[in-house]
């Protein structure tokens, strides 16, 4: 399972084309991946979970690179868990696993005898630090505002055991990895209602209002340098270091990694004003911009 | 389609096509389709309004025809009638026909090749071609915009309309032959209807630079909430043919302003209440 290519989650599209005239280049390359925790390897408990979140995922998950991360389990918990039955199972629901992290040493020859990369152990405190990539059974009605809202994804370089998976770090170091290597998607007329514009990869700048009934998507930042009054979702693939910026702002959502703020729960004090929208664990802040009084 | 007939002005350029469309229902596109076009024909250009609220026609009501409607559109697309059978010409303006829609029929039998085949058809013959389009998003309104070179967008100082009309103005650039042939884009004109200065004075209303603010296209003028639409619709004649009025004399600006004349703005605001405004008239 090394063809990272094909299975990608459907608004990933490839970022690289090779030049014409060669056959073959090579070129490093980011891919984003969902990550599925797993806590109990007991397939009478597994199973119904995993098609109890597959359903309620829909087509989100459709074709999405995988990684099934076993931190979380004992030896034993290993032991039990039969990786070709999950590889075929998950194929079967129309995911794309690509490798198995976090595994005991004892545990790669069956990983990779099921077709399946086995990649390096993480610290466990690592692991506990982070969020699963979506939580089984419950619903995430406050974390999943819009269809489009993507699961939390993690981005990992595949053909490298990933960096520790402390979610800030390694938001860092991918950024760090390709500066400025995604050219952010312009528009420079006014996105009105109905439409929706996206910025798969990277930012979103919009250079005209945003008006009440449009979407905005972006895998980065967003910046409307005019009258937002639509809906801005910001790192869709669970980037909570991106932020939305609005020259003039009442938006009808906000959204940054899932989280979001409906209008009507807007701080007062910021509708209509400049302001630049950010992520903590709490919550959404808004802080306005052009103004020194605080 | 019918070919047969020739205008007489033959080689001149073929008929600007304008769509009048607004996404809501009820603000005036039937009434703004008369006026413009009445004013159209006034101005002295050969024109015909084309009605495409198929099951639903109220054009023939508003220019006062609808005694007269014996083929409709849809006859003619679907060559049940000639294109001349089913033009009426105005009894009032001889410059100024009318093609009526079918009341009867479904708006699915609204072909895209039969619309294409009458406009072209009729582009040949007049100087402007004026579509009233249905209120929605569906066929009807979608056939009435495809072919146009100009929409006017009708809008009420109200949001729901305002943002009604953002999501046409959005479809005037992206399902459009112009869009999809990658021609220019459809100019688009914004023209607010049912418009009371003293309402927006209060605040019970949004101000025309507030719906030009968030529409963002060129403004062709307001069209002030008047007694005398009601009036003339219910007589069947277009407030452009009607005695000097407050609304056909905004629909006059309109007209020249889309010919390209530039005109000072009217009914913006609110005429003051007073025995001396009373004494000297408004404006």
């Amino acid at each position: 399972m090394h063809d990272m290519d094909q299975p990608k989650p459907h608004f990933m599209h490839p970022a690289h084309s090779p030049s014409p005239q060669d056959a073959i280049e090579l070129q490093g390359s980011a891919l984003t991946v969902v990550v599925l925790h797993l806590k109990n390897s007991d397939p009478r408990i597994l199973y119904p979970q995993l098609e109890d979140l597959i359903d309620e995922a829909g087509s989100f998950l459709a074709s999405a690179p995988v990684l099934i991360d076993v931190t979380a389990l004992d030896t034993d918990a290993q032991d039990m868990l039969d990786f070709s039955y999950l590889l075929r199972y998950l194929r079967g629901a129309e995911l794309m696993p690509v490798g198995v992290q976090g595994a005991a040493d004892s545990q790669k020859d069956r990983i990779s005898q099921a077709g399946l990369l086995a990649v390096a152990t993480v610290k466990k405190e690592g692991y506990q630090e982070t969020k699963p990539a979506v939580q089984s059974g419950q619903s995430q009605a406050k974390k999943q505002p819009a269809p489009q809202a993507a699961p939390r994804q993690e981005p990992v370089a595949p053909a490298e055991p990933p960096p520790p998976r402390n979610e800030t770090a390694q938001h860092r170091q991918t950024r760090a990895a390709a500066p400025a290597a995604i050219a952010p998607v312009v528009i420079t007329r006014p996105v009105r209602s109905g439409q929706q514009v996206s910025a798969p990869h990277g930012d979103l700048i919009v250079l005209a209002s945003v008006n009440a009934g449009s979407e905005l998507f972006a895998a980065g930042n967003i910046h409307v340098y005019g009258a937002l009054r639509g809906r801005a979702l910001a790192g869709v693939n669970g980037d909570t270091e991106a932020r939305v910026f609005a020259l003039q702002g009442n938006p009808e959502l906000v959204a940054i990694a899932g989280d979001y703020v409906v209008n009507e729960e807007l701080p007062r004090g910021v509708i209509n004003q400049s302001f630049a929208v950010y992520w903590t664990e709490s919550g959404l802040r808004f802080q306005v911009l052009g103004s020194f009084y605080f | 389609m019918s070919k047969e007939n020739k205008s007489p002005n033959e080689g001149q350029n073929l008929a600007t096509v304008v769509v009048v469309t607004s996404g809501k229902g009820g603000v005036g596109k039937t009434t703004t389709s008369a006026a413009f076009a009445a004013g159209l024909a006034q101005r002295g250009y050969k024109t015909v309004v084309v009605d495409f609220d198929v099951g639903l026609r109220n054009l023939d009501l508003i220019m006062g025809c609808e005694r007269r409607v014996v083929y409709d559109l849809l006859n003619v697309i679907h060559g049940e009638g000639s294109l001349n059978q089913a033009l009426i010409k105005d009894k009032r303006q001889d410059n100024l026909f009318i093609l009526p829609a079918s009341q009867t029929r479904d708006k699915e039998a609204l072909t895209f090749e039969g619309v294409r085949d009458v406009i072209a058809d009729l582009q040949e013959r007049f100087d402007f071609i004026v579509c009233d389009s249905p209120a929605g998003i569906e066929k009807g309104a979608m056939a009435a915009m495809y072919f146009a070179d100009e929409a006017l967008v009708v809008t009420n100082p109200e949001i729901s309309s305002v943002r009604d009309s953002d999501r046409i103005i959005g479809m005037l650039a992206s399902k459009t032959r112009r869009a999809e042939e990658e021609l220019d884009p459809v100019e688009v004109h914004l023209v607010i209807t049912r418009y009371d200065p003293s309402r927006v004075h209060r605040g019970d209303m949004l101000s025309a630079e507030d719906i030009q603010e968030v529409l963002a296209i060129p403004f062709l003028g307001v069209v002030p909430e008047s007694k005398s639409v009601l009036i003339a619709s219910n007589a069947g004649i277009p407030t452009t043919l009607c005695e000097e009025n407050d609304a056909g004399n905004a629909y006059f600006d309109i007209v020249d302003r889309f010919l390209g004349h530039k005109l000072p703005h009217r009914f913006l605001v609110a005429p003051k209440k007073g025995i001396l405004s009373r004494f000297f008239g408004k404006e």
